[in-house]
């Protein structure tokens, strides 16, 4: 039986009460700017399919300040996104057994790290 | 009997969403926001005609396809459940249409710009 | 406990619902040794300087999961936490956050006891096995799948640090979806089909956005958020596979 004349705490700015929950809404947070990227990717996408003129008109934007600044802070919260994908990941990972052991959680993660650095310079050699 | 929810859908758009938004994006906003503009990648890279034979190939049209379509569900699935975290309690409803409907809308402008690049 | 001369402060949220409408806190100096735990503190208070503070605790070792509180805004269980740790710092000693507070330091637990019921904490079998049948046999690598996550001692600590809960009090939460895992793993039972609807529904797996903070408070090391969001992938996968199977869902 549930007590009586109980104080319910609340939960208004939680997330500023523990740096730990901070941490957790600026990487929520961190999926604006990478929707942010997806509307500028799909911006250039419109722009090359309507031809050398429009796509022009993105490589402007491209080379603005506006533009710069704008990726700059882009690329901070698609830096977190990644680290902090990679460091949850083992804890969406069923358990694979190597013999007798468990794969152990670091193993997962820094070869999630290695993978994203392997994919990161295929792009960049590519795009040379 | 509680009732099953429908998040499996989305968090599988999410789950993937988020491994290629965390594989590529980085290096991808490297070329387009700072290497390319600042000169650090020749002026050629970003050229119109490479561009466009890379985005009108199949596999170009395809891989453009799937990081677009795939970020704009990942970050909407995530949004949403933002508000949630940020105490928005009643009309969530409607931010969940208006939330997952962009990243179909999205999805849908993508694939019409990459059929256009690949018919053109 | 002996007396090396030191003392901290310690502020304590108050709360004695007859004549409070709404928790304050006291401030308290108390003597302390090099193992001096919170939990000690609290009973010094108790004993030398405010006879009502009210507060819940047993073994005082870090086994019955009973003392657990929020230190400086952490959840912890008192008699693990050492005020050495925080001296010359002030300490501050609350209630642990998402339960509503019947008293002092002490919080009402029924939602959780609740919840601990309803996905059935214990061995089910299709048909019971009798004793003189003799006992069962789980080999060690089958008592590996499901081993951390009996060592649960039912402490809270994960329920104060998961603000979903705190959102959504119908959030069945890390540590009782963690024992949920533990009992479907466990190679003698078969009632995993009893529990998966509470998994697969909205305050089952699906209100968890993996800040895993649960993770890193519990004190036996259970990792709630691995037992939470490897059951997302088994519900996401018994939802598109549910219709291929001829018994159905599980």
């Amino acid at each position: 039986m549930a007590a009586r004349n109980t104080y319910v705490r609340p939960m208004a700015g939680w997330y500023r009460r523990n740096p730990r929950f901070t941490a957790y809404m600026l990487r929520e947070g961190s999926a604006v700017f990478l929707a942010l990227y997806a509307l500028i990717l799909l911006w250039g996408l419109t722009a090359l399919a309507g031809g050398a003129e429009s796509y022009q008109g993105w490589l402007d934007f491209l080379s603005s300040p506006l533009s710069v600044l704008l990726h700059l802070l882009i690329l901070a919260a698609a830096g977190y996104h990644t680290y902090t994908w990679f460091q949850v990941a083992p804890k969406a990972t069923p358990p694979l057994a190597l013999g007798s052991r468990r794969l152990p959680d670091q193993a997962i993660i820094m070869g999630g790290y290695a993978s994203f650095a392997l994919v990161s310079l295929v792009i960049l050699i590519v795009a040379w | 009997m509680p009732k099953r929810s429908n998040e499996p859908i989305f968090w599988s758009l999410f789950g993937a969403g988020g491994v290629v938004a965390a594989m590529v994006l980085p290096a991808l906003v490297l070329i387009t926001g700072l290497a390319w503009p600042l000169g650090l990648l020749p002026e050629a890279a970003l050229a119109y005609p490479r561009i466009s034979e890379f985005a009108g190939s199949l596999i170009g049209g395809l891989a453009l396809f799937v990081v677009i379509s795939l970020t704009c569900w990942h970050a909407a699935h995530r949004i949403f459940h933002s508000l949630h975290d940020f105490g928005v309690h009643r009309g969530l409803g409607v931010w969940k249409v208006i939330c997952y409907g962009a990243a179909l809308v999205g999805t849908l402008w993508t694939a019409i710009q990459v059929l256009r690049l690949l018919f053109a | 406990m002996s007396d090396s001369g030191q003392e901290i402060e310690i502020e304590v949220l108050r709360y004695h619902p007859e004549h409070d409408k709404q928790p304050r806190y006291q401030t308290f100096r108390v003597p302390f040794a090099h193992d001096t735990s919170v939990l000690q503190g609290l009973q010094y208070i108790k004993d030398h300087l405010d006879g009502s503070l009210t507060f819940r605790w047993s073994c005082r070792m870090a086994i019955c999961g009973s003392c657990g509180k929020m230190v400086n805004g952490e959840p912890k269980l008192s008699c693990h936490t050492f005020l050495r740790d925080y001296h010359p710092g002030k300490l501050r000693v609350e209630p642990l956050s998402h339960f509503p507070i019947v008293r002092d330091l002490v919080v009402d637990q029924t939602d959780f006891l609740e919840k601990l019921e309803a996905i059935k904490p214990y061995i089910i079998r299709k048909r019971e096995k009798p004793v003189s049948a003799g006992v069962y046999h789980q080999r060690p690598n089958e008592l590996a799948r499901y081993q951390q996550f009996s060592q649960c001692i039912n402490c809270m600590l994960c329920y104060a640090a998961c603000p979903q809960y705190g959102l959504n009090n119908d959030f069945y939460g890390p540590g009782i979806l963690a024992l949920l895992h533990r009992y479907n793993s466990d190679s003698r039972d078969e009632g995993k089909d009893q529990r998966m609807p509470i998994v697969h529904a909205e305050d089952g797996v699906w209100s968890c956005t993996l800040v895993g903070y649960c993770s890193e408070v519990c004190p036996k090391n259970v990792d709630p958020a691995a037992a939470v969001n490897r059951n997302k992938v088994n519900s996401t996968l018994d939802y598109f596979l549910r219709f291929l199977s001829p018994r159905g869902a599980s």
